[in-house]
């Protein structure tokens, strides 16, 4: 019933071979790029989300960016399994992807933390594994901006990246049933924020009192994949007098206009 | 107009309808009726857009009241539904008074969700498109709550007024058939060796105890990788069936998380959903694979049925 597959592609395919397109169920097409975890690979994926979006394929309901991949749901009464991929094949066909270059990051919105403590619980954990003092951990978080992989999880949780690699540790061993909202977390080469508490197995450094994510509210999250996060220290007395007045400051102050709610 | 008030929540029961699919770009998760078959077949059998919220109720029912008089309909698995004490027909709207008290008892049988669909629709705020509870993110139906003992639920306006509009017994779904779940091999299904596919696809599984709204754990067969269960996270959907570390396969159901990181052997068709929902923890369930052509056929024949049933349903009720 069963075929083995093989290594079939030879290395001159690569460049053609990318992105595979697959089935998820018989709703979604998911288009793979190569599986890899990077700035160039997600640049490849929001460009191809793009192209797919500005293309308005009749049927196609929702593009969702991943790290390296972009589902694409549809709708199979107006468009067939292989009618879309057909249509995904020449939109890949036309895309010339540019070599990734670093560019000044576009769209940063500047997101204010408190860290260690009560609010950053494995801060010292994270401090001690890798051999660093706690200032020097936050200045390491907060020395620069952060890429927005993708948003995921239940309630737009940014995936961001890359973590300088003297802080990459592996997840907890034990995950926690639940992290606070607005928690900081860090594993491997990536930090999360936790817009609504939920579980989490990462290292919970620190905490933010921004709401980033408002469910009654279209768009519902101020992020969007493709933009950029940077991290502010705070003290915890400037966290705990957080109210909409101190946001619509900070923001006033950190993020211009430009860089919330575009969509 | 302030409808029902809940007496007893039952086991779990919460505000669903099509859910959030199609807001997925911002990180949501979907959520929506873990049946969605028996879900719009309600709808429609009370006069309403088939996408419109009803209440899922889940093994053990709630017990109502109604504070006015309206037309209603119960889909899905029987659930030992009585109205003032009597029984209630299933896939039928039926025409409730003010002060009349809706019992559930137990799912003893097949199945284990029921859906309460109600004239007019359930009046609760649109959130990120959909009236759906996300019991884990805390929004959607009653403030993002299952059922609690006082709510009350208000519904829409509704010139709907008629009862005794029956789903044929032909077309209602049998949850107690012993017939395989069919699934389209998923993108990671080249992680698996041809044999554990054909192992995946012979072996019977049992849903387990932990189960719920969110995925079912199965328990059988244990499926190894050629490599390892990780992956780099990317975008999960209901019926998705990963095959974590342990080799135990879970399949996401409607509250499933947006993103992933286990491999996905395969993904239930979405014809075959409502029959998945409907499994209950100590029920054994198979695989089937088929081809997507295949599946999208079954799709457009459902759609197909669905969209008669609504045509003749408003004509029998003009």
């Amino acid at each position: 019933m069963f075929k083995e597959t093989t290594a079939e592609h030879s290395e001159k395919n690569i460049i053609a071979q990318y992105p595979k397109f697959l089935p998820l169920g018989d709703q979604v097409i998911v288009a793979q790029f190569e599986k890899e975890m990077g700035i160039s690979i997600n640049q490849k994926v929001l460009s191809f989300a793009q192209e797919v979006e500005v293309a308005k394929i009749s049927g196609v309901t929702q593009i969702i960016p991943t790290f390296c991949t972009v589902a694409i749901r549809y709708n199979p009464l107006s468009i067939a399994y292989k009618a879309l991929t057909e249509e995904l094949e020449i939109i890949k066909s036309r895309l010339v992807f540019e070599q990734y270059k670093e560019h000044k990051p576009q769209n940063i919105i500047h997101i204010p933390v408190v860290y260690g403590g009560e609010y950053g619980p494995d801060i010292e954990y994270v401090a001690e594994s890798t051999g660093l003092d706690m200032d020097e951990v936050i200045r390491l978080h907060t020395s620069k901006p952060y890429f927005i992989y993708m948003l995921g999880v239940i309630g737009s949780y940014p995936y961001l990246g890359d973590l300088d690699e003297r802080l990459a540790l592996k997840r907890r061993s034990s995950p926690r049933i639940k992290v606070e909202k607005g928690s900081i977390v860090i594993a491997n080469r990536l930090t999360v924020l936790h817009p609504l508490a939920s579980p989490s197995g990462w290292h919970v450094i620190g905490q933010t009192p921004m709401e980033t994510f408002d469910p009654h509210q279209n768009p519902p999250s101020t992020l969007l994949a493709g933009n950029y996060i940077k991290f502010e220290a705070i003290s915890a007395e400037e966290a705990e007098q957080w109210n909409d007045n101190k946001q619509r400051e900070w923001i006033k102050k950190w993020n211009s206009l430009k860089s919330l709610n575009q969509d | 107009m302030e409808f029902i008030e809940i007496i007893k929540p039952g086991l779990m029961s919460t505000i669903q309808d099509l859910g959030r699919a199609n807001y997925q770009k911002y990180g949501i998760s979907a959520s929506g009726a873990m049946d969605k078959f028996s879900l719009r077949i309600a709808n429609i059998l009370v006069g309403n857009d088939d996408e419109e919220a009803a209440i899922e109720v889940t093994l053990m029912g709630p017990h109502l009241k109604f504070l006015e008089g309206g037309i209603i309909a119960i889909t899905g698995a029987d659930i030992g539904a009585k109205l003032n004490g009597k029984h209630v027909p299933l896939w039928t709207s039926i025409k409730v008074e003010k002060g009349d008290e809706l019992t559930f008892g137990f799912a003893t049988g097949y199945g284990c969700r029921a859906y309460i669909a109600i004239a007019g629709g359930i009046d609760v705020p649109i959130v990120i498109g959909s009236k759906s509870t996300s019991l884990r993110a805390g929004f959607g139906g009653m403030d993002g709550k299952a059922l609690q003992s006082k709510d009350i639920i208000s519904i829409g306006n509704s010139m709907y007024t008629s009862i005794g509009r029956i789903l044929p017994t032909e077309y209602r779904p049998n949850f107690g058939e012993d017939r395989p779940m069919r699934f389209i091999l998923g993108p990671q299904a080249d992680e698996f060796k041809a044999s554990e596919l054909e192992k995946f696809c012979t072996s019977r599984y049992k849903v387990l105890n932990e189960s719920d709204r969110m995925g079912f754990r199965l328990e059988g067969a244990a499926i190894s990788h050629k490599v390892g269960p990780d992956i780099i996270s990317d975008y999960i959907t209901m019926g998705s069936i990963q095959i974590p570390g342990n080799g135990q396969p879970i399949v996401l159901m409607a509250d499933c998380q947006m993103t992933g990181g286990y491999t996905k052997i395969g993904v239930v068709i979405d014809v075959d959903l409502p029959y998945l929902a409907q499994k209950k923890p100590g029920d054994v369930i198979h695989f089937e694979k088929i081809e997507i052509e295949e599946a999208q056929e079954l799709y457009k024949k459902r759609e197909r049925l669905l969209s008669l049933i609504k045509v003749n349903n408003k004509m029998a009720s003009k």
